[in-house]
């Protein structure tokens, strides 16, 4: 690697510490920005480019090991360099099972601790690189099974690892995408299929970054949700079930069937506030509650 | 699903990982199991329950009318913020009695 730039936050409750590290790392090129405290670190990480984190463990408030993991669900790509006292051995290893890129020990060895920070930097760029093309990338998968319940969990699994993969949100699949497709699928296999093992149920998913879109086909008869009593209304509310195309409706942003109702299209958009998404998103709490 | 049961004024069965097709009927065994010996009054736990789809709910409300019929009651505890929007969401907070912590649930039977 030619080119050393980066941003370096540099976390420690001492100040002496941060002030040594500031002007060791200068000195190869690169910027430093410090935080007192793991709140501060946070912080920074919203308002500032950030590219290697080197943190204490030991600190008063949030230790590096809380604040590593507050940090991976931020930014799950972002290299972690925990600093760790001699004899704490036990703490490196927790850390690095913890996500940590690498760890050092105080007192520092200054050529070890650029060697490592300048590694952090190496893969960083990598990921970058790797993650530039990710908005031009859709990836298509087909699933054809039996109609088993058994299935759906391993294949909710599959999907949630390419989204991940690809960059969709994890939070807003596994809040919202998961069970909507649990009760897709679930909803194909029981009602659509009859359970019946020789009739398959196909899905084909299409994963972007920005978009996940389910096709989901049975060989059934067809079902027709319009018929489906609201599970809301006071009166049905003891009524075991026919909560699943309610819940699909409440957590995709756009629900399609075709006449025949052996076909639902579902599409989850990553960003809520697409113009698109709201008015799919009124249009199919109007259908549901016609 | 692991599903831990504890004896105590009532039973308290709390549930571990998610509810789903296959999860609820594992639940609904336990749980007609202690009904079957006399045990009506039961409060599931939820603290560690991360996941329901509608299989949970219809094997939960199953399971209440089965309690109600025999002259007890399945209340519920510790919802997770996933679990009470869900409920939130299918009004079913309307059905169930449901309590911040185990505590409140159980003082609630005494």
């Amino acid at each position: 690697m030619t080119d050393q730039n980066g941003t370096i936050l540099v976390v420690d409750d001492d100040d002496l510490i941060c002030q040594l590290l500031r002007d060791l790392l200068s000195r190869h090129g690169l910027s430093v920005i410090v935080a007192l405290d793991g709140f501060e670190a946070l912080k920074a990480l919203t308002s500032e480019q950030i590219d290697v984190v080197l943190t204490d463990v030991n600190m008063p408030g949030m230790n590096g090991i809380v604040l590593m993991e507050e940090i991976k669900k931020l930014a799950p790509d972002l290299p972690v360099i925990v600093m760790t006292g001699w004899g704490t051995e036990d703490i490196a290893v927790k850390a690095l099972q913890g996500g940590a890129f690498n760890f050092c020990r105080k007192p520092f060895n200054v050529h070890e601790i650029v060697r490592i920070v300048k590694k952090g930097l190496e893969v960083k760029r990598l990921s970058d690189k790797q993650r530039e093309v990710l908005p031009f990338i859709e990836l298509n998968l087909s699933f054809d099974i039996p109609s088993d319940v058994r299935y759906i969990r391993s294949i909710i699994w599959h999907i949630y690892q390419m989204s991940k993969q690809l960059g969709f949100p994890e939070k807003e699949f596994n809040l919202r995408v998961k069970l909507a497709i649990d009760e897709a699928l679930c909803n194909s296999i029981r009602h659509g299929n009859k359970e019946d093992i020789n009739k398959k149920v196909k899905i084909e998913v299409q994963i972007s970054p920005e978009k996940l879109r389910f096709k989901i086909s049975d060989e059934g008869e067809g079902f027709d949700v319009s018929a489906i009593p609201d599970p809301k209304d006071p009166e049905n509310l003891n009524n075991e079930g026919g909560r699943g195309v309610l819940l699909m409706a409440y957590y995709m942003d756009k629900i399609e069937y075709n006449e025949k109702g052996t076909e639902v299209i579902l599409t989850k958009y990553a960003n809520s506030d697409t113009e698109d998404k709201k008015q799919h998103a009124a249009q199919t709490q109007g259908s549901i509650r016609e | 699903m692991e599903i831990i049961t504890k004896e105590n004024i009532v039973s308290i069965v709390e549930l571990n990982g998610e509810l789903d097709n296959e999860s609820a009927e594992e639940l609904r065994i336990n749980v007609e199991d202690l009904i079957s010996n006399g045990k009506v009054n039961i409060i599931l736990n939820f603290n560690e329950l991360s996941y329901s789809n509608s299989a949970g709910l219809r094997e939960l409300i199953a399971l209440y009318k089965l309690a109600n019929s025999k002259g007890g009651d399945l209340r519920l505890c510790s919802l997770q913020p996933q679990l009470e929007d869900l409920f939130s969401f299918t009004n079913l907070k309307k059905v169930f009695n449901i309590y911040p912590t185990e505590e409140d649930a159980v003082a609630s039977f005494e």
